[in-house]
């Protein structure tokens, strides 16, 4: 096509258009009504595809990065506008936007590959749909992930990417695919609307669904600061220190983990409840009730989400080579000037890391919580609550998949905070707040 | 001025035993050792970064023993130059100025001076990840001394070097030692970066400092086999010594060589194998008997054997030459080599002359 004259092309190009046009007021016809919402779908559909048909047929592929980030950067926009006005029900497969959105979805992936490789994207797109129309989306998530490993191990064509590798893969892909599985199905179960009615509806449910996110997020995130705190020093104290039972203290780290939650909650609960010593004590001098309350949460979300932090913040320090360190001491710097000069921005990047394991632990544990704080709720113990007492007209699945995106998105950007580039910026900023040293002004 | 006192330090299966030495002021100390002969130890104890079981560190009149490293004034380089990697390297050379006093507006020039001294001045403003190793080490020398420290300790600075940049390197330190006249303290297991740089030489093994003193004093009169044969001296023999005239006698295994003086009895003997000669044919003596029959100065002592293996090192070539029982290394410089015409298994005599063999007490080995 690249050496076709430009009329030629100009030929293509419009009997494309054209073709596109035609297929897609077909497809959307079904779907959609002629109101202005819809056409206005319609048009940013069509832009889209002229824009790819262009692309396509007159440079070939997708290949320059803002093309392709355009591209992408559209359909995501049409995504969104779908999910903006697709009504509640039918919410299954078979219903009109789910079809629509998995039109969507074929058009913007078979641009993003090349031949070769859109073909065999395409027998996934089929098989998913096809032999697994119940479990469509999950199936095609999964089958996607698998393709694009196996096809990049077996392209990349050295002996690293041996059999031995890719069996690897392939049993991995099985643990994979028990989490991912139930996951994704879960996450198409409802639509968007649904979880616009649970979250932002205007009824006491909805309500308190938001007090309960408001109070899962505020917890959580007191729980990392206080944890950070105080675990971070422990972390220090156990890499650079040599004592005899140290491995003892060490493994202790690693106890809420293996304890069962909800004895912890019970622990809790069994040192600081209303009725016990402590408790009464706290409440009658303090005036700090802990049960029923925040700050009881935070105590139960602190117990089992610490050894992720510890953890992080050990292997952190490990990495910092003590000889920087003895190096920073003989230069004048005193024990606590050279922790926060040399070996905390050093580690501080794995350290964030663990703040987000430890907040993701945070706000998704249920049981021990549950035992020391019934009210008030927390997003796991009113998803759990909705899924006992409501039964079938339960929000519980609108709430977990509200759960589920509230941390994949707290997740996501956390990471990409994390990211190498990003820290070292930091870190050199972080250094000239320490007092900028010889710095020509 | 540095004095280390009878210093020991148990650090997991190391041990530091009694070490003493004494730096004056302006010294180049070259503390020479094996690996794993306790050298980082020392240096990291005699900084404060270890505390000592026993024994005392003395800077400058001052028992500086229980002073936390950051009060010692002290310029450490490790091996691995360990740059602060969150600093740019004006960064890291200015580290240590604010904790000695140094105003803010002072500093910026005082990198500058120091970057200039040792030659970085073009990377100041770069980040530290990208440079050579040459320039690293560059960089940790110019972050040590841009505190200006009673004493700079040097951890192999040279060892992860390669071989040009290891001489420059080398050549760089001993011009910015002469110019600013600080005290060095530099552990190796280089034997030509002792030569080169070291005015005091020190032998460590096994935590244990087994000689002390000027270059030349350690490099041609070693006193015990180890030592010997660590500075180069190759040929390293066990003898018995007896008094002949004003000189000593010393049987060996294939034959009796002379000495101007030494220790009487069981002692070991050792000659620099550029000090040897080898002249073919061999000496008309028979075959384990030394020549002179004077036993007077200027002498030469000549042992016959057979050439046993030559390898070129460049300069010289080094010559094995295999006697009855013990072993000469010969180093020939290579036009004497060339116009000798040796090849392997001729027969050749080895002669060095009485005041090249230096004896001492054997103990140990």
């Amino acid at each position: 096509m690249a050496d076709q004259p430009p009329s030629r092309k100009l030929l293509g190009f419009a009997t494309g258009a054209v073709g596109f046009a035609a297929a897609e007021w077909l497809w959307l016809s079904g779907a959609l009504g002629s109101d202005l919402r819809s056409l206005t779908i319609y048009a940013f559909l069509l832009a889209a595809n002229l824009f790819y048909l262009y692309n396509l047929i007159f440079h070939l592929t997708l290949r320059p990065r803002w093309v392709r980030a355009a591209y992408v950067g559209w359909y995501a926009a049409l995504f969104l506008l779908f999910v903006a006005v697709a009504p509640s029900s039918p919410w299954t497969f078979g219903g009109t936007h789910r079809l629509l959105l998995f039109g969507l979805f074929l058009m913007l992936t078979s641009g993003l590959f090349h031949m070769p490789v859109a073909f065999g994207f395409m027998v996934v797109l089929l098989v998913a749909y096809v032999v697994f129309p119940f479990f469509a989306e999950p199936t095609l998530v999964l089958l996607t992930i698998f393709y694009l490993v196996m096809l990049a191990e077996l392209r990349r064509g050295r002996e690293t990417s041996s059999y031995l590798t890719l069996a690897c893969f392939a049993l991995g892909f099985v643990l994979l695919l028990a989490v991912l599985f139930p996951v994704v199905n879960l996450g198409v179960s409802r639509s968007p609307q649904d979880l616009r009615t649970a979250l932002l509806g205007s009824d006491a449910a909805a309500a308190e669904t938001q007090r309960a996110m408001w109070t899962s997020i505020r917890t959580a995130t007191v729980t990392t600061l206080i944890v950070l705190a105080l675990g971070v020093p422990l972390a220090y104290f156990l890499v650079r220190s040599e004592f005899p039972g140290r491995r003892i203290l060490d493994a202790l780290v690693d106890l809420p983990i293996i304890l069962p939650p909800p004895v912890a909650g019970i622990a809790i609960v069994g040192l600081v409840g209303p009725r016990q010593p402590l408790g009464e004590w706290l409440r009658d001098t303090l005036g700090v009730v802990l049960a029923n309350d925040w700050k009881g949460i935070v105590l139960a979300q602190a117990f089992v989400s610490s050894p992720f932090l510890i953890r992080s913040a050990q292997a952190a320090f490990q990495a910092v080579d003590p000889k920087l360190e003895h190096v920073s001491r003989t230069l004048g710097a005193r024990p606590l000037a050279t922790f926060f000069r040399v070996t905390l921005p050093l580690a501080a990047r794995g350290i964030f890391m663990g703040c987000i394991l430890t907040w993701g632990r945070a706000i998704g544990e249920f049981s021990s919580v549950s035992v020391v704080a019934e009210h008030p709720e927390t997003m796991p113990v009113r998803i759990y609550k909705q899924f006992v007492e409501a039964g079938e007209r339960g929000q519980h699945a609108s709430l977990s998949i509200l759960m589920v995106l509230l941390s994949v998105a707290v997740f996501a950007s956390l990471h990409l905070l994390a990211s190498r580039t990003l820290w070292r910026r930091v870190r050199t900023v972080w250094s000239y707040v320490g007092g900028p040293s010889g710095q020509v002004e | 001025m540095v004095r280390v006192d009878r210093l020991s330090k148990r650090l997991g299966d190391f041990e530091l035993r009694g070490v003493s030495f004494e730096l004056a002021t302006g010294d180049y100390g070259v503390l020479l050792g094996p690996t794993g002969c306790g050298k980082t130890v020392l240096l990291e104890t005699i900084a404060g970064i270890n505390r000592p079981e026993g024994g005392a560190v003395w800077l400058d009149g001052q028992d500086v023993t229980r002073w936390p490293p950051e009060r010692r004034g002290i310029g450490f380089v490790y091996q691995r130059s360990m740059l602060f990697p969150n600093l740019s390297v004006r960064d890291n050379v200015a580290y240590g100025l604010r904790y000695h006093g140094v105003a803010r507006p002072d500093r910026a020039r005082r990198v500058q001076r120091v970057a200039e001294l040792v030659g970085i001045g073009r990377l100041l403003d770069r980040g530290v990840e990208g440079l050579s190793g040459g320039e690293s080490q560059k960089v940790a020398l110019a972050r040590a001394l841009a505190i200006e420290p009673r004493i700079l300790l040097l951890d192999e600075p040279l060892a992860p070097l390669d071989p040009p940049t290891k001489d420059a390197l080398c050549a760089e330190i001993a011009a910015l030692h002469r110019q600013l006249g600080t005290t060095i303290l530099h552990v190796t297991h280089d034997q030509d970066e002792a030569r080169v740089l070291g005015g005091q030489i020190g032998i460590l093994r096994d935590g244990r400092l087994l000689q002390f003193g000027p270059k030349d004093e350690v490099f041609d009169r070693p006193n015990s086999p180890f030592v010997a044969r660590f500075v180069g001296t190759e040929n390293v023999f066990r003898a018995r010594a007896e008094r002949q005239g004003a000189g000593l006698r010393l049987q060996l295994g294939c034959g009796a060589v002379l000495a101007k003086g030494g220790p009487e009895g069981d002692v070991g003997l050792c000659v620099r194998p550029e000090l040897i000669s080898i002249v073919a044919p061999p000496p008309s003596a028979a075959v384990g008997e030394s020549a002179p029959p004077d036993g007077g100065g200027g002498a030469t002592c000549g042992i016959a054997g057979t050439v046993d293996a030559i390898s070129d090192r460049g300069a010289v070539v080094r010559v094995e030459v295999a006697t009855g029982h013990e072993r000469f290394v010969v180093l020939e410089p290579k036009r004497e080599y060339a116009a000798s015409g040796l090849r392997v298994g001729q027969a050749v005599g080895v002669s060095f002359v009485p005041e090249a063999v230096h004896v001492f007490r054997w103990e140990g080995d």
